[in-house]
Parts: C-alpha cells; structure tokens; sequence
C-alpha cells in the first residue's frame, strides 16, 4: 500500500468519524423529539395543531432537500468557484463599450487619491482562467 | 451561468437586456413610498411623545398610521426597490433578458395598485363598510387583515398573490434557461422568488380560512418571520454577492462558503419564526426547535459576514472612497448586531425582559433601514448616475445622506433598544403601567430627533437625485467625462427620456 493510498484512507476514515459525530447526536435528539410529537398528537387532540408548522417546515425543506440532490447530480458543485470569476467576465463583456468614466463613477471622493480597487474594466480584463481583473 | 447565450461580436448587449426605464420607475416610486412611511413614522412617534398634531381625526389615528408605516416600508419601498434592482440584475447576471418587457410593466402598474388598495383599506375600509349598505353585507372586511405585517385586507390578498406569481414568472424564465454551476446570486432569487409566493400564501391564508387560536398564532410567527428571512433576506444577500464584487473588481472571497451560507438559510430558517412565540402555549418542543434553528441560523449568518470581509480585505479604502461599499458594508455590520441581537433575544431568559418592549421596535428599524434599506439605497446610489450617464450633482449631499442615515439609524435603534430593557424591568418590578410610560418619554424624545436626523438625510438624497436628473446629457454621445462625484456643478446639457 502506497503512501498517497494511505492517506486516503485516513481522510476517508477521519470523514466518516465526523459525520459519525455530527449525525448521531443529531438523530438522537431529532429521534426523541419526533418521539415527544408523536406523544402529543395521539394523546393531546388539542395538541394536534402543532402539525402545521412542522408540515409547513417539512414541505418546504424537503422540496429544497431534492433541488439540493438535483444541483448535486448535475454537477454544479463541480468546480465550485468558477461561477465567481464567469460572473466577473460576463460584467466586462456587458461593459465593453461603455465609457470608463461612466463604469467608474462611484469610486473617487472629493479629493482623495483614486481607490486602488476599480469597476471592472473590460481593458485590463484578462482573458482565461487568470481570474485577474484588476 | 457558464455557458452564456453568445460570445465575441455575439454577445448580448446591455441595452437588449435591461430597460433602464422600469429600474428608474421602481426606484422613484420606492422612494415615494419611503418617503410616506417615515411621514407615517414620525407622526408615530409624536404620537408617543404626546404631540400627535393630527390629534382627533379618526381616519388619520396613530393606529392607522401605524400600520400604514410598516405596510409601505415593506409592500411600497423595499418590494418595489428590490423589483427595480432585480430588473437590472437579473438580465445582466444570466446574459438573458425578462421574460417579458411588457409584463414587467403591468407587474409595476398591478403592483402600484396592490400598495394604494392596501393603504385605502387600511384608512378607509372600515369607515365606508360602516356607511355604505351595500359593502356593509360583504362577507369580508375592507379594512385591514388582522395579523401583524399582514394588514393587507383580504380581498388584495388574491391579488397580491397573482402578483408575487408574475414575478417569479417573468424573473425565473431567464434563469432557468441558463445551464451549468450557477452563481450564488441565482440561487438565491430563485429561492426568494418561491418562498415569498409560499410565505405570503401562508401567512395570509392559513389563519384567515382554516387555522384558529394558537395554531394560527404560530404560522403567523412563521409568516412575520420568514418575510424578513425568505423575502427580503435572499433577495438582499443575493443583490449584496452580485454588487460587491463588481463594485470592488474582485470576486468573493469564496463561492463554496456562499453556498454554506445559502443552503444553511434554507433549510435552518423556516422554523425560525415560533421564537416570536416563546412562553405562549405553542408546545416548548416547537419553540425549542425554534431556538436551535435560530442559533444555527446565527452559524450561517457568520460565514456570510466572514466571507464578505474577507472579500473586502486589502481594499478597506473602498469604504472610504466608494459610496455604494460604504452603504452595503454599513448594513452588514448592522446586519451583524442585529443577528448578535436575534440569538439574544431568542434565549428564554432574555425574552422575559424584552417581550412586548421598545427593543423589538429598535431591532426592527435596525433591520429593515440598518441593513435592507441601507443595501437598496446603495444601489440606487450606484445605479441612478450610471443609468443617467452623469456623476452625482453633489458629493457633499451624497455625504449628508450617508451620515444622517447611518447615525440618525444606530441612535434611534441604540434608544429603542435600551428604552426595551427599561420598560422590561418596569413591567418585572410590578410597578403601575403608567411609570413604565413616564420612564420611556425621555427615549421617545430622543427617537423623534433621530428619524428627524434620518428624514433630513433622504430630503438630502431627493434633492441630489433631482439636481442629478436635471444634469443628465441627451445621449451616450453627448456624455462628457464627469468630474467624478467632487461635488462640483456641471454645466447644463440637454436632457434623456429617462
């Protein structure tokens, strides 16, 4: 067994250790107070209205837990910092053309020395995956 | 996100995706309306400070007006400020345009109509159902809705609800349409658009038809909260990832943790609102959940603020020299005591003292003008001169602006909060309500001069905005390069259409 094969297991095994941490006490305690629901619904008729809020929370968590797989299996966790930097691109490829004096319009005060930090300028871009854009 | 509808000469230009028209419409019907809310707010606090000048007039009493100060500030200026920012957003974050240009405009028109029925409603419905036999045998009232920051009477409901449907409609189509890992910005309108059409549902339905007693108290819990948290919350951190990094020229410090924070908002957050609830008797294990939701609540809010401040970390001077920053970085770190305040209040202990008190009213105002209307105001500050093609007409009432707000906000919302925690022991100590209403008046003078403080600093912006629209050149081509905001005069040119 190679080196780089052993820490990846170690990673794997440090992984699981934590989400064993993480998971278990979490499904005790949710474990126990569904528990303490199920109680009160069926000896509490009155009590029976705690249902809405949590069907209410629910509906809403569960459709978000399935568009979470969703993103999850096409893929747009991959490469998860690119969309910063396309985001950056795509506003000096809307910009280009624009006068520079009306892009940077914000970023003097009276009398201060220009911010070394500007609005994206389409001219000092860099192309590619430099990620630059200053 | 990533794949763009056109590259090189193909490309989408700004003109074919936004109509500046409708972001400048939105954002001068938004101010409007800000401006009628602190009218409303200051005739509330003179009303406290007893010196109600419209004392008498049953149709203008303070618990009207009241309720025409939190409904405006809300439906009339955030809603409408978010919708025109969006219009410029949007498009230019996905490279497509709205659905459709003309849809945006009925959505503005029905959406102007859904504000001034509400505020109609509020002044006039019960007066005229009273007066008029016809609307006497409705089955429903005119006036308003009996559930707080849901005052809207229940025949708008519907109305309002077809509304918040067209919108999701009109915005989602371009980002549907858009393939690949999307950027954090879209995520959140996405979800903003679905959750404020299932929060106003909700809130809005549920107890009027088929919820009653407690039951109901607690989805209206749900529903005050979640319109601060699934409304308004999204859709400002969403505008906050997609300007920051514009304004600074460098990109989040990192997407992966924006993530964290938006899927932690939307799955920790919807049971957030029983904590308004706390000691009633909504079963304690629904506001336990409630608790811990909220603190887990809190642990994303801290990754969002790490993130931006190391996002603006080596560029601190922008909040110097850049006004735009300083208004978003401002509401941030309001956004942040206002969250320190949120886990404070939602303990057990601490709720005991400040239930029913003037600390929920400052955490309030700290909310929806320390962070949301800061973020919309820096926007319109961003945008108003670039759509105009023209710098500020005066940099020195831009600073006026800036500084009157934030400090005008961090003492009234300083006041109230203290006032909270006086009142708080003047109720536990037992003492006759009246001592506790004496004890207040010196923090309810004090919060009149601060919105005064707050007020005169919008006087500042309308001004500014007014001199700036005078000023703006005829065209692109017509556009000299600006002095850049030095707050000097320039001469002036021939007008837009704008």
């Amino acid at each position: 067994m190679n080196e780089q094969t052993t820490v990846k297991i170690k990673r794997r095994l440090g992984m699981w250790l934590l989400t064993a941490v993480i998971l278990v006490p979490c499904a005790y305690g949710f474990g126990t107070k569904f528990n303490e629901f199920i109680a009160l619904y069926r000896g509490d008729a009155e009590g029976a209205f705690a249902i809405s809020p949590i069907l209410n929370y629910l509906l809403a968590s569960f459709g978000f837990l399935l568009l979470f797989f969703w993103a999850a299996f096409k893929g747009m966790f991959h490469d998860i910092e690119r969309p910063k930097h396309t985001m950056l691109e795509n506003e000096a490829t809307l910009n280009r053309g624009v006068p520079r004096h009306l892009v940077d319009l914000n970023t003097r005060s009276s009398g201060s020395r220009p911010s070394k930090h500007r609005l994206l300028d389409p001219s000092r871009m860099q192309t590619g995956n430099s990620h630059e854009y200053n | 996100m990533i794949d763009a509808p056109g590259t090189g000469s193909n490309a989408p230009r700004h003109e074919s995706l936004v109509d500046e028209r409708i972001v400048v419409a939105y954002f001068m019907i938004a101010l409007g309306y800000l401006a009628l809310s602190m009218l409303a707010g200051l005739l509330m606090a003179l009303q406290l400070v007893r010196w109600n000048p419209l004392n008498g007039i049953e149709l203008l009493s303070p618990g009207r007006w009241r309720m025409i100060h939190t409904n405006v500030v809300a439906y009339g200026f955030l809603a409408n400020a978010f919708l025109g920012a969006l219009h410029w957003a949007v498009p230019r974050l996905m490279l497509r345009p709205v659905l459709n240009r003309a849809l945006s405009w009925f959505i503005l028109s029905a959406w102007q109509v859904v504000i001034l029925s509400t505020g109609v409603g509020i002044v006039l419905g019960p007066t005229l159902q009273a007066q008029i036999p016809a609307l006497e045998k409705l089955p429903f009232s005119l006036g308003a809705q009996g559930l707080e920051w849901g005052e809207t009477p229940v025949w708008i409901d519907p109305l309002a609800l077809a509304g918040l449907l067209l919108v999701a409609v009109n915005f989602m189509a371009p980002i549907v349409r858009a393939s690949g890992p999307m950027y954090v910005t879209a995520w959140y309108f996405m979800a903003a658009f679905v959750w404020t059409f299932l929060t106003y549902a909700m809130g809005n339905f549920l107890p009027q038809y088929s919820l009653t007693g407690t039951s109901a108290g607690a989805v209206g819990g749900l529903f005050i909260h979640d319109l601060v948290g699934l409304f308004v919350t999204p859709l400002g951190w969403g505008l906050m990832y997609y300007f920051v990094p514009i304004l600074l020229g460098k990109p989040m410090w990192s997407h992966g943790l924006s993530l964290v924070g938006f899927w932690g908002l939307a799955f920790f957050y919807p049971l957030n609102g029983i904590h308004h609830f706390l000691y009633t008797p909504i079963p304690m294990f629904l506001q336990y959940g409630a608790i811990v939701a909220t603190i887990a609540v809190e642990m994303v809010v801290a990754t969002v603020l790490v993130n931006f401040f190391a996002t603006i970390w080596g560029s601190g001077r922008a909040v110097v020299t850049n006004l735009p920053i300083r208004w978003f970085y401002t509401g941030m770190v309001f956004y942040g005591i206002t969250c320190l305040q949120c886990a404070m209040q939602t303990t057990l202990t601490f709720q005991a003292l400040i239930h029913f008190s003037d600390w929920v009213v400052g955490h309030a105002h700290l909310v929806m003008f320390g962070v949301f209307s800061m973020w919309l105001l820096g926007i319109m500050i961003y945008l108003l001169p670039r759509i105009w093609r023209t710098e500020w007409y005066s940099r020195t009432l831009s600073e006026w602006h800036y500084w009157l707000s934030a400090v005008g906000l961090f003492v009234m919302a300083s006041d109230l909060t203290l006032a909270g925690v006086f009142q708080g022991y003047y109720w536990a100590s037992l003492l006759p309500w009246d001592d506790s209403v004496e004890g207040s008046q010196p923090f309810w003078i004090l919060r009149v001069f601060a919105g005064l403080a707050m007020m005169a600093g919008q006087g500042c912006f309308f001004y500014n905005i007014y001199k700036t629209w005078r000023k703006r050149p005829f065209n692109d081509a017509a556009a000299e390069p600006p002095t850049l905001a030095t707050g000097t005069k320039s001469a002036p040119s021939p007008r837009a259409s704008i």
